[in-house]
């Protein structure tokens, strides 16, 4: 198997078909190694390229293609000004488009044969895109090929070449290494150029490594059809690729399903795979924002720095443990990743628009805790508006909570993908493991130091209850008192072991008087047992004894209304300006009791009631 | 005369009233109150007591508000003919709520009831901030965020 075996012909010129037939797949059946420089990243150009790549993967061979994306000037232009070309919408757009083309009028064998050598690593695509002084696009065509025993041809096309190609017409000159020192050095000359090419070494173009998600829009037509050459163990297969392809299966089972949960044992990737996912959606420009919940801050903290570290084309906010950026990532949520605690995702769902919620991510790690009543009752409804939901749980099913599991379901969706335990150990993912259980009893001293940390958390509740409490009844209490006097302005400042006041106006002077005192304490006690599980009636006894006769009838007025039930003693003198209030209100009912010698008289009714001197004197 | 924070508005404003002795942008106190008062007054709605502390905050508007006491009171006048459904050309009855709002001799020029309403307006207005938004880190977050208060889109701006 020998490049020597070629007829040494120093010009081609004939249809294209012709030139695939008589040179390439001739020429590649023999070689080991082949570099091509093509024009556009378009089928046309490709279809010459990629022709006879099976038999060079036959060999074990190795290809490289440096093409430049189909691109006008100007954004040719705006691309070499950016950052990163692998991200630019444009380049991606030009590419996503290349790749459709090829489906389109690539042969099947092409196609397949290109997709599985760049699955097995055999073919390696990079992007130039001119820059500098250089007018117009990289469309220089030229190729080098080695076999095993180091002989080379080296080829490039005439004047006119470009523009004969898109007529299936072709025009080459060959240069054969074996000849003569001549023809060697021709051959020398175009690899040290295609290697300068490659590596960047030339002023007037950049060239990138192939963007990630058009590299795997060629990789599916792996499916299509079975590797079209035969797999050569080592030097084919890369084993690290292959023992964790199941990330892959992952991807691509998330991106046809959309949304549902990753079973993935502990350790086999959940965390990257599901970065790949994202990023793979950021790139085809269906997620434009995204939003990862977990619990704890190890697990938080983990993702952050996987994210940071493969170079996240979003910005990442943190909204857990200390950190408090929710409120600048829903200020600004497009093209940007959210970490947040599983505690915080409703109250920023509910916070971000919908229109960003339609084109968004969500990735729920440990996806099992979700499930808890208290997420179920606060985020129902509200993760299945985003357009992908991914959960990732090595152990995703909650034991006896069905209603757990349903709304992960309902929420997210169901288990789209498995790997577990025992394949990951049997890929050498994991290693083998014993599983022995350890029991353990609490010393005293631990049940001591549990008790005590009980009784501390106890007494802080109770404190922060009363406080809340307090804080409740008073301001009702003053809202009760602005009706009660309102001339008098008076307001309860703290509730302690006592009522402590304030007043102004009328009530600025030393202490209160005896119908203050009691406007402050009906407005208390009423407040304070408004929210009490029982309506029990409330007794007053002589509520208006003290009461001059104007505050009596004010008093008596009010009280009715704080009160749903109330049982009122009074004694005779009280009936002016207080009881009689009560005359003639609804619901009331009288009870006249006094003493006649030695047993005890009572009437029912309003008119004893009114006339107790009479019956009296009459007894 | 004084004002009364909002009791909500303490623990959302925590980490910028908090930072400002180290921040550049020094962020009152009274700064969240005020951003709580224009919300309320806006929505012409009256929080509870409940929602009010009853510790006195701050006892005068602080010098950088102090030009502002006539609009702040105007607003407050416009709120509350509108909450109560009061005509603007009944005479009498815009008169009757000046009365019982303003006092030339104090500081804000409002009464101790007008003050009290402000402290209920800004109790709403915190209501509704909270609705929007969640506790911001910075003050820069915190205006980016409450801008969309009056017109703006949530998010930054549409330039």
């Amino acid at each position: 198997m020998s490049l020597r075996a070629l007829p040494t012909e120093p010009e081609l010129e004939t249809s294209t078909d012709r030139l695939i037939e008589q040179f390439y797949t001739p020429a590649l059946s023999h070689s080991v190694s082949y570099d091509r420089g093509v024009g556009y990243f378009t089928s046309a150009w490709l279809r010459m390229a990629g022709s006879g790549l099976a038999q060079l993967a036959s060999n074990g061979g190795r290809a490289r293609v440096l093409a430049s994306p189909k691109l006008d000037r100007d954004d040719c232009a705006a691309i070499a000004r950016g950052v990163d070309a692998r991200t630019d919408p444009v380049l991606l757009r030009s590419l996503k488009e290349a790749i459709s083309e090829l489906a389109q009028d690539l042969e099947t064998n092409t196609l397949v044969a290109m997709a599985w050598m760049l699955a097995d690593n055999l073919l390696d695509f990079r992007i130039a895109v001119p820059t500098g002084d250089l007018d117009g696009d990289f469309h220089d065509k030229f190729g080098i090929l080695w076999d095993a025993e180091g002989n080379g041809v080296s080829f490039h096309g005439s004047q006119n070449d470009s523009q004969r190609a898109f007529r299936n017409y072709e025009a080459i000159s060959v240069f054969y290494s074996w000849v003569d020192a001549r023809e060697y050095l021709r051959v020398k000359n175009h690899q040290a150029r295609f290697d300068r090419l490659w590596d960047n070494g030339d002023s007037n173009l950049r060239v990138y490594d192939m963007p990630d998600a058009i590299r795997r829009n060629l990789l599916q037509y792996v499916e299509k059809s079975p590797r079209p050459y035969a797999a050569r163990g080592a030097a084919t297969e890369d084993p690290a690729s292959r023992k964790w392809r199941h990330q892959a299966e992952a991807l691509r089972a998330f991106l046809a399903a959309k949304h549902g949960i990753l079973e993935m044992a502990t350790g086999t990737g959940k965390t990257r795979t599901s970065i790949q996912i994202l990023e793979e959606l950021i790139a085809r420009d269906q997620v434009s924002t995204a939003i990862v919940a977990a619990h704890g801050t190890d697990l938080l903290d983990q993702w952050h720095k996987e994210l940071i570290r493969r170079g996240c084309t979003f910005p990442v906010s943190r909204a857990y443990n200390t950190h408090r950026e929710a409120q600048s990532y829903i200020n600004d949520p497009g093209r940007s990743i959210l970490l947040t605690s599983r505690m915080n995702l409703a109250d920023i769902v509910s916070r971000l628009p919908r229109e960003m919620i339609k084109k968004a991510m969500i990735i729920c790690d440990e996806v099992h805790g979700m499930g808890s009543p208290a997420l179920v009752a606060a985020l129902s409804g509200k993760i299945t508006p985003f357009a992908f939901r991914l959960g990732l749980s090595a152990t995703p099913d909650r034991e006896y909570d069905e209603a757990g599991n349903e709304f992960i379901e309902c929420e997210i969706g169901p288990v789209i993908f498995r790997f577990d335990l025992q394949t990951a150990i049997q890929r050498s993912i994991l290693c083998p493991l014993d599983y022995i259980e350890l029991e353990y009893e609490f010393s005293d001293e631990d049940k001591a130091d549990v008790a005590a940390v009980t009784r501390r958390l106890l007494t802080q509740l109770i404190t922060q209850s009363l406080d809340g409490l307090r804080e409740h009844v008073r301001a009702a209490t003053n809202e009760k008192l602005a009706v009660l006097a309102p001339s008098e302005a008076l307001r309860v400042t703290r509730i302690g072991g006592a009522l402590e006041l304030e007043a102004s106006g009328l009530a600025q002077k030393e202490g209160v008087s005896e119908g203050q005192s009691l406007a402050v304490a009906y407005a208390f006690l009423t407040s304070l047992l408004a929210d009490a599980p029982y309506r029990l009636p409330f007794i007053v006894d002589s509520p208006a004894v003290s009461l001059d006769t104007q505050v009596r009838r004010e008093v008596g007025e009010l009280i009715p209304d704080l009160f749903g039930q109330m049982i009122m003693f009074v004694i005779s003198s009280e009936r002016e300006g207080f009881a009689d209030a009560f005359y003639n209100r609804k619901g009331v009912r009288f009870l006249t009791i006094w003493r006649n010698s030695a047993t005890a008289e009572t009437r029912e009714g309003l008119e004893p009631f009114r006339n107790f001197h009479t019956l009296e004197g009459a007894a | 005369m004084s004002f009364h924070f909002p009791v909500d508005a303490r623990s959302f404003f925590k980490a910028l009233i908090g930072a400002r002795e180290s921040s550049a942008t020094r962020f009152l106190m009274f700064d969240a109150y005020y951003a709580c008062l224009m919300v309320g007054l806006d929505a012409r709605k009256l929080g509870s007591e409940s929602e009010v502390e009853s510790e006195i905050f701050v006892a005068e508007y602080p010098d950088a508000y102090q030009s502002q006491s006539d609009i702040i009171a105007g607003l407050l006048i416009d709120a509350e003919l509108e909450r109560k459904g009061i005509d603007t050309s009944d005479r009498a009855s815009v008169e009757d709520e000046m009365i019982k709002l303003l006092n030339p001799a104090s500081a804000t020029r409002l009464s101790a009831a007008g003050d009290k309403l402000l402290d209920l307006y800004a109790a709403y207005g915190v209501r509704l901030i909270l609705d929007k938004m969640l506790p911001p880190s910075t003050v820069e977050d915190f205006l980016i965020g409450y801008r969309a208060f009056w017109g703006g889109p949530l998010g930054p701006a549409a330039s």
